[in-house]
């Protein structure tokens, strides 16, 4: 008897909520309708402000406002007609940006990026307002478009596209596909690209975050490629994730090993450890009528070396050539025989104890 | 004006500059100067011993074009001292140019003449040579200045013997002068007598020289003493060349300028003789003096005279007087190195030619507009060379306004101000900046604008276009893209490349095509062109990469992975590397070469490879071997692309075992540069499968009867333009092969051969003989197929009666290059033709046969009262 009475009482007390609920909302829409209805008056007050003032509050309260701007189009005011006109394009903007404005922030410069935004694709932006497309459409849309551009010796707004391409990449998130990944990475070594990324920080925010969504993904090594050559913080993380995965190709595995030369962590250690016995060949450089062979292990080696703060040629790296993104270029980290890597990882132990004998 | 009257003719101006590019193109290589001057350039290069000296000289040549060697500008315009040395010796009026074998022999007998007589230590066009530098400068280049390198050249060349010791004068005695006026009439047919390392000799000598009658007489002296010039005036020889007299007394020039023939003296650095100026002025050629200071406004109106061209390189500062002048000269003149620039006469006289004023720092709005009066200025030879210090806005906004298309090149590295760097990157101006090593970020980003516009007027689309020949580090993305997506751009001058350039190089993107039916495709597209680029490291390689290229081009590269070798191949069907070494363990790495179009155009091409193992080539060819398919038609055609080896240089020797390596290629094999071709390789190269076989070099002047006949078996197409053909076998295969491309080098054929030969039943064009000894090829030219209605036979220097009396009954007019014509039998013969018999060359004849010259009607002759009588008895 008693669950039944304490039914009865529950199932009251939900409907009286619900009731109550589906009252305050239809007052809370009564209100904003209301609202709405006084502000869209207000857009033709004899003063500037107030009209401004509407018009704010309007913008602000967003697509709701359609069916009154709407109505209020065919206004025999010509002054609230033609600024519920101008004010559904700003609605639907400013509704872009509230979307936009969660993935790369809200200050000025990220508001920058997002008129560029739009301004490169309005109708998109116009159209997502009122009938939300999925993203993933989205993203192949503004690929293809970039892609297109790309074949033109000038596009306009490209860092408009580029980052409209990036936005929509990164709601994809995970459910893009892999042969998608090459050909962003195409559209980011673009010289315009490059040249976009440079000029916009906000963009650049963007590209993070687009890396950060798809760092874990197959074509992991062409991002540690590209964060590698941009300086990116992100190639330590995803250098790592890559040394840590067993089935990681050896010659992606040097780059990820140089990427760890610039990283102050002990741990990494243990991830140079295990490649400084491997002995894969990684490939053969011909310089000066020399041939240089390199193996995994040499390259850990001067990775190690190099984290010391001493410099590979000094152990016997001979043919050793800087490289902007990698620090050395992996090729050259090499020897011309058995005998030359041997004088140098014997130079590196005798190194090493005399390191650890020290008090 | 009508529109479709100026469609009409910008569709004209179009289709012909079509047809000059067409033309260009099919030159066989693309450095190579269409005034002939490239054979003397090229032979002169072959003969450079050291190997390194060679390949310097090979890639600046790729780089820069054979123009550049004798030409102060790129192409066309006028020539600096090298190039005028080789003018003298190749006159376009005694229509020398295309005789190889002068050309050769220009390069011979240029090589003992000093590249500067005004400096006491100068070394000669021989030793820059031989030292891996270009004989003279070129704007286009950046050469070490001839005084600093001189000291370069002699420690290099022989440190152990002094420079004293290395210029001591050549003695020459009255009897040596007499044997060599003899001999050298002799040997040469009426030729050349060079004397270029003697810098004195009595006036006694000069007499005996001046005895010589041949077609031109070569000094050395240093100076001219009245009484050695009265001697050398009564030389009965065509030209007195003097090229290292760098000034003249009055007395001697007074005497030297009544030589009766043309006289050049290309090494003077002072002029005062109004007589000597006008006779100077007075051959009929281009007349150059690179070393001369000063000139009076009386001197530079005698040499203004000059019908053909007059270029005073040694001037820098020339009084508006001397300017004045000068504007009046009757053909082009060039100053190249005036620093002031003062007449308005003289600014439009400039515009008729080549504008070249690098060293002008300071020009008005009306001098520009002047400047820019030719419409050739945009035309493949034509352009204009300023200073960048004189490009104010102003003037730029003056070039931007032409009306006709200009090739603008800015020399020097000032500043460029952006607004002016913006106007200049007009529709009409194709511009160069000579020497910028680099472009700031916001000339970048200008660059990037204007480059991308499509102006156009009716009918013509004006794309702007930027060269940037020394640009040496490609670290801007937004660079790379522009210019890489810029028609026909390479980067000639980048050594170094950033991983920003090359991503934004390798995303570029892929081309379209129509494919089977009717659908796009995707196709390679651009050529990936660093021939300066000597490192590439295969983390650049991978993002250069990224895309497919219609063809790599990386001619000077010297470090390279092996990774990055196979990836090239991987993504291109043409590959150019320049390794002099080929490791066995590279050899493999071509296999997965791309087939776009295996028999026309897929390449691997080694321009530079000199040293390549029996080992590394049984690699190569084995791992490229692909077959050959059935395409109806044609007997073979192979699936494999084209190996090539050499260029201007090679493999010195052809090993027998390398041979037999090479001869399983299935493809084109072409083997350029060779040195020679032992018995035993051509033996093994008989049995070479693939379509075609092609050498050239040193090999083609001649072979053993044994390698000859080896290849004469052989079932490939053969490409073997020899100089002289002696072997009856291959004569036969010549004749049974399409296409005449071995026949434009033969100089002699053997009479054994000739039967032979004459059996060859298309265009039967034999330009460079030299001897026709043979009835039955005489009968060939007149009875069989030739490419003219004309028999032109330029480098003819011997003929028997027999053989004229064929020629002459034929109904073709002919055009023989005889020097010297002392037989009566062979004067009578050619004297019967009914055709036109042109002997412009004629220097020297019997009286005999000058009374059956001046009877014959149909005989054209140089006036024969100025051909030196031969006694009746005298030998040729």
């Amino acid at each position: 008897m008693r669950l039944v009475s304490f039914l009865r009482t529950a199932a009251l007390v939900i409907f009286i909520v619900t009731c109550a609920n589906v009252a305050v909302t239809a007052w809370a829409e009564e209100a904003i309708e209301k609202r709405i209805e006084e502000l869209i008056q207000q857009l033709g007050n004899d003063s500037y402000y107030a009209r401004q003032r509407a018009a704010e509050a309007l913008i602000k309260i967003g697509l709701q406002t359609k069916p009154a701007l709407f109505d209020a189009m065919r206004s025999k005011d010509l002054e609230i007609a033609s600024r519920c006109r101008a004010l559904w394009s700003e609605v639907r903007i400013e509704a872009g940006w509230q979307q936009v404005r969660k993935i790369i922030g809200d200050s000025a410069a990220s508001r920058e990026l997002y008129d560029q935004m739009f301004l490169a694709a309005p109708n998109v932006w116009y159209a997502l307002a009122e009938n939300p497309k999925d993203a993933d459409i989205l993203f192949e849309e503004r690929r293809q478009q970039l892609q297109e551009l790309l074949k033109e010796k000038q596009a306009e707004r490209w860092a408009g596209s580029l980052a409209n391409l990036l936005y929509f990449g990164v709601r994809v998130k995970k459910e893009l596909p892999q042969k998608e990944l090459p050909r962003v990475d195409d559209l980011l070594s673009a010289g315009r690209s490059q040249q976009a990324l440079s000029d916009n920080e906000s963009l650049r925010a963007l590209l993070d975050v687009w890396l950060f969504y798809t760092k874990a993904d197959g074509a992991a090594f062409d991002r540690l490629l590209i964060a590698l050559r941009d300086k990116r913080p992100l190639a330590l993380e995803i250098a790592r994730e890559l040394l840590r995965a067993g089935d990681t190709p050896v010659k992606q595995r040097q780059y990820a090993l140089l990427a760890l030369v610039n990283s102050d962590n002990p741990d990494d250690e243990k991830l140079i450890d295990e490649a400084i016995d491997d002995s894969s060949t990684l490939d053969s450089l011909f310089t000066k009528g020399l041939i240089i062979e390199s193996q995994l292990r040499d390259v850990a080696l001067a990775v190690r070396i190099a984290r010391r703060g001493r410099n590979p040629v000094e152990f016997g790296f001979d043919y050793l050539r800087p490289n902007a993104s990698t620090t050395y270029s992996p090729s050259s980290l090499g020897f011309r025989n058995s005998e030359e890597r041997n004088a140098a990882f014997e130079k590196w132990s005798a190194f090493t104890r005399r390191q650890h004998s020290q008090p | 004006m009508n529109p479709i009257f100026y469609l009409g003719r910008s569709t004209l101006r179009r289709a012909s500059r079509l047809l000059l590019i067409v033309a260009l193109l099919s030159i066989p290589t693309s450095a190579r100067a269409v005034c002939g001057f490239d054979g003397a350039a090229f032979e002169q290069i072959r003969r450079v011993e050291d190997r390194e000296a060679l390949r310097a000289l090979a890639v600046g040549v790729s780089l820069k074009g054979t123009c550049a060697v004798c030409h102060l500008v790129g192409f066309g315009g006028p020539r600096n001292e090298y190039g005028n040395a080789i003018n003298t010796l190749l006159r376009l009026k005694d229509g020398l140019r295309n005789d190889a074998a002068r050309q050769r022999e220009a390069a011979l007998r240029v090589k003992d003449i000093p590249a500067n007589p005004s400096l006491a230590n100068s070394p000669t066009f021989g030793e820059l040579f031989q030292q891996g530098r270009f004989p003279a400068n070129s704007l286009t280049r950046h050469d070490l200045p001839l005084a600093e390198a001189a000291d370069t050249v002699f420690e290099n060349a022989a440190p152990q013997i002094a420079v004293s010791e290395r210029r001591a004068s050549e003695n020459v005695t009255l009897q040596q002068a007499r044997e060599m006026v003899q001999t050298v009439e002799a040997e040469s047919r009426f030729g050349i007598l060079q004397l270029s390392k003697t810098d004195e000799i009595t006036p006694a000598v000069a007499e005996v020289l001046g005895e010589f009658r041949g077609e031109m007489l070569i000094l050395g002296l240093k100076s001219l003493s009245p009484e050695v010039a009265a001697a050398l005036a009564k030389s009965q020889t065509a030209t007195v060349w003097l090229h290292s007299v760098t000034s003249v007394t009055p007395a001697a020039a007074e005497a030297i300028a009544m030589l009766p023939g043309d006289l050049f003296l290309t090494g003077l650095t002072e002029l005062d003789s109004v007589p000597l100026a006008q006779k100077l002025a007075a051959q009929p050629g281009a007349l150059s003096f690179p070393y001369l200071k000063t000139i009076s406004p009386e001197i530079a109106a005698a040499l203004a005279k000059n019908e053909r061209s007059l270029t005073l390189a040694g001037l820098t500062d020339v009084s508006l007087e001397v300017q004045e002048v000068l504007a009046e000269t009757v053909g082009a003149v060039s100053l190249p190195n005036l620093t002031s620039l003062d007449s308005l006469a003289l600014s439009k006289k400039f515009a008729s030619g080549v504008v070249l004023l690098p060293k002008v720092r300071k020009l008005s709005v009306q001098q520009m507009a002047a400047l820019l009066g030719a419409r050739f200025q945009g035309s493949f030879f034509g352009g204009v060379y300023l200073s960048l210090d004189a490009v104010t806005p102003e003037v730029a906004d003056v070039l931007a306004a032409n009306r006709e298309a200009v090739n603008l090149t800015l020399i020097g590295n000032a500043p460029l101000p952006e607004t002016v760097l913006r106007t200049l990157l007009g529709p009409r101006l194709r511009m160069t900046l000579q020497d910028f090593e680099e472009l700031s970020a916001d000339q970048v980003r200008i660059v990037a604008e204007k480059l991308a516009k499509k102006p156009s007027r009716p009918g013509v689309l004006e794309n702007a276009t930027l060269r940037l020949p020394n640009l040496k580090r490609l670290d801007s993305a937004l660079l790379a893209e522009t210019l890489g997506k810029a028609t026909g751009f390479n980067f000639p001058g980048v050594t170094e490349i950033s991983p920003e350039a090359a991503a934004a190089l390798g995303a570029l993107p892929d081309g379209e095509a129509i494919g089977p039916e009717m659908k796009k495709i995707t196709v390679a597209s651009g050529s990936l062109s660093f021939p300066s680029l000597q490192e590439l490291s295969p983390e650049t390689a991978l993002l250069l990469l990224n895309k497919r290229w219609a063809s790599i081009s990386l001619p000077a590269l010297q470090d390279v992975s092996l990774e990055t070798v196979r990836l090239m191949a991987n993504q291109t069907s043409r590959l150019t590397l320049g390794f002099t070494s080929l490791p066995s363990e590279f050899a493999s790495a071509f296999a997965e070469i791309r087939m776009v179009q295996p028999m026309a155009g897929d390449a691997i091409t080694f321009p530079y490879l000199n040293d390549l193992s029996p080992e590394a080539a049984r690699i190569l060819v084995s791992s490229l071997n692909r077959g050959f398919r059935d395409v109806g038609g044609i007997s073979k055609f192979s699936n494999s692309p084209k190996l090539s080896f050499g260029r201007i240089f090679g493999f010195a020797t052809l090993s027998p075992a390398l041979a037999v390596e090479l001869a399983k290629y299935e493809g084109n094999l072409e083997i350029e540069g060779l040195g020679e071709l032992p018995a035993e390789s051509a033996a093994a190269l008989a049995s070479f499968p693939g379509p075609r076989l092609s050498f050239s070099g040193p090999v083609l002047e001649k072979l053993s009867p044994e390698a000859a006949a080896s290849l004469a078996n052989a079932s490939a197409e053969l490409h073997l333009p020899l100089r002289q053909l002696d072997s009856k076998p291959l004569a036969n295969r010549i004749a049974t092969q399409r296409g005449n491309s071995m026949l434009y080098n033969l100089e002699t054929v053997s009479r054994e051969a000739a039967p032979a030969l004459t059996q060859y039943g298309s265009f039967f064009d034999l330009r460079a003989l030299k001897v026709l000894d043979s009835p039955e090829m005489a009968r060939r030219f007149v009875e069989g197929v030739t490419t003219a209605s004309s028999i032109t036979l330029p480098s003819l220097s011997t003929i028997t009666p027999e053989a004229a009396e064929v020629l002459a009954a034929g109904s073709k007019s002919l055009s023989i290059g005889l020097t010297v014509l002392d037989s009566p039998e062979i004067a009578q013969s050619l004297a019967k033709s009914r055709a036109e018999v042109s002997l412009s060359r004629l220097r020297a004849a019997t009286p005999q046969v000058i009374e059956i010259l001046q009877g014959a009607k149909s005989i054209k002759t140089p006036p024969l009262d100025s051909l030196y009588r031969l006694s009746e008895s005298e030998p040729d």
